[in-house]
C-alpha cells in the first residue's frame, strides 16, 4: 500500500493484497479522492493494530500455567483427604460418608 | 581469519534469577493418580492405602506451596501498578479465611481462593480500563469468556474449602442458655450478685444444645 510517482502524471496511490498466493496492485486513484484513500485506509490499519494489542492483552490474561497445575495438584489433594476421611463422591456430585460394612 | 566467539554471559544470569517450576515427587504421575482416585471412591481399600501413604509424605504438600508462590508472583506482574494494593489485600484474605489453626490441606485451599481472587481481580480490571477506551465484539467476548473461567475457578475453590471445613473439621457443640433464673439468697443479697453466681456454677437452668454444623 503506498503512493507511486510516475513520470508527468502526479502521485498514485496505490493498494496491494494477496489474491491466490500473488500480490495483486490495485491503483485507486490521484488527487483529493486519493487522499481520502490513504487517509482511511491508514486509520483502518490504526483500527486492526489496536485490536490486534486488545486479542494480545486478552490472550495475556489467561490462567499462568502455575495456576492451573496448583488447580488440579490442589483438587487431587482434596478429593484423597476426603476419600482417606471416609468420604466417597457421589456421581461426581455431593461427598457422603461411606457405610461401613 | 579467526572467529571471536559470541559473548553468553546474560544467559546463565537470566537461567539464575527465572524460578523453576517445582517438579511432582518421582513416581508422582497424574493420570495414575486419577486413577487411584477413582478406585479410592468405589471402596478399594488398597487405593485408600495407598492414598493415605502418599497424603502423609511431605512432598505433594511442599510442591503445591511452591506452586502458589510461582502463581502468585506471576499474577503479580500481570497486575502490574496495582501489585502493591494486591499484596496487601491478598495477606488480609489469607489471614481472614486461614483462621487460628489451619491444616495443612486447608492452608493450600485458602492459597487457591486468595489466588483465584487475584486472578479475578487482575481481569476484571483490565475489562473495565479497556471498556473505558472501547473496544470490538470480539476482544469483548474474549474478556467475557476469561472473565468467566475466572470466576468459576474462584467459585470452585471458595467451594471445596466450604467442603472441608464442613466434613474435615470436628464438630463444636456451643451450649446456649435459653433463660436466666434469679435467685434471691436468703439474708437479702443484690439480686444482681446472686444471678452472677448462678451463671458461674452448673447449669440448674434448662439448656439446648447447638450445633455448628
Amino acid at each position: 500500500m503506498g503512493w507511486e510517482t510516475r513520470r508527468g502524471r502526479g502521485r498514485y496511490y496505490t493498494r496491494s493484497r494477496r489474491e491466490g498466493g500473488r500480490v495483486v496492485r490495485e491503483y485507486v486513484g490521484t488527487g483529493p479522492i486519493a487522499e481520502l484513500a490513504a487517509q482511511a485506509d491508514a486509520l483502518h490499519r490504526q483500527l486492526r493494530a489496536v485490536e490486534r494489542a486488545q486479542r494480545q492483552a486478552v490472550r495475556m490474561l489467561a490462567a499462568p500455567p502455575e495456576l492451573q497445575r496448583l488447580d488440579r495438584l490442589v483438587m487431587e489433594l482434596y478429593r484423597a483427604s476426603l476419600l482417606v476421611a471416609g468420604y466417597h463422591q457421589h456421581a461426581r456430585g455431593a461427598w457422603r460418608r461411606r457405610r461401613p460394612r | 581469519m579467526t572467529q571471536t566467539p559470541r559473548p553468553r554471559a546474560t544467559a546463565p544470569a537470566a537461567r539464575r534469577t527465572a524460578p523453576r517450576p517445582p517438579r511432582l515427587p518421582e513416581g508422582h504421575d497424574e493420570r495414575a493418580w486419577t486413577a487411584l482416585l477413582a478406585r479410592a471412591n468405589a471402596g478399594d481399600h488398597q487405593a485408600l492405602a495407598a492414598l493415605r501413604t502418599a497424603l502423609e509424605r511431605a512432598g505433594l504438600w511442599s510442591v503445591a506451596g511452591d506452586l502458589a508462590r510461582l502463581a502468585e508472583a506471576t499474577l503479580l506482574a500481570q497486575a502490574g501498578a496495582l501489585a502493591a494494593p494486591c499484596h496487601e489485600q491478598l495477606a488480609r484474605l489469607r489471614r481472614e479465611l486461614a483462621g487460628e489453626r489451619p491444616t495443612a490441606l486447608e492452608r493450600l485451599l485458602v492459597e487457591r481462593v486468595v489466588l483465584g481472587w487475584l486472578a479475578l481481580h487482575v481481569v476484571e480490571v483490565s475489562y473495565a480500563q479497556q471498556l473505558g477506551r472501547g473496544m470490538s465484539a470480539a476482544v469483548d467476548a474474549g474478556y467475557q469468556r476469561r472473565l468467566t473461567a475466572a470466576q468459576g475457578r474462584y467459585l470452585a475453590a471458595i467451594k471445596a474449602l466450604a467442603q472441608v471445613r464442613r466434613l474435615l473439621t470436628p464438630a463444636v457443640q456451643v451450649h446456649i442458655a435459653q433463660q436466666q433464673v434469679v435467685v434471691q439468697e436468703a439474708g437479702g443479697g443484690e439480686p444482681g450478685e446472686a444471678g452472677a453466681a448462678a451463671g458461674s456454677s452448673a447449669p440448674a437452668v434448662p439448656e439446648r444444645a447447638m450445633s455448628t454444623r
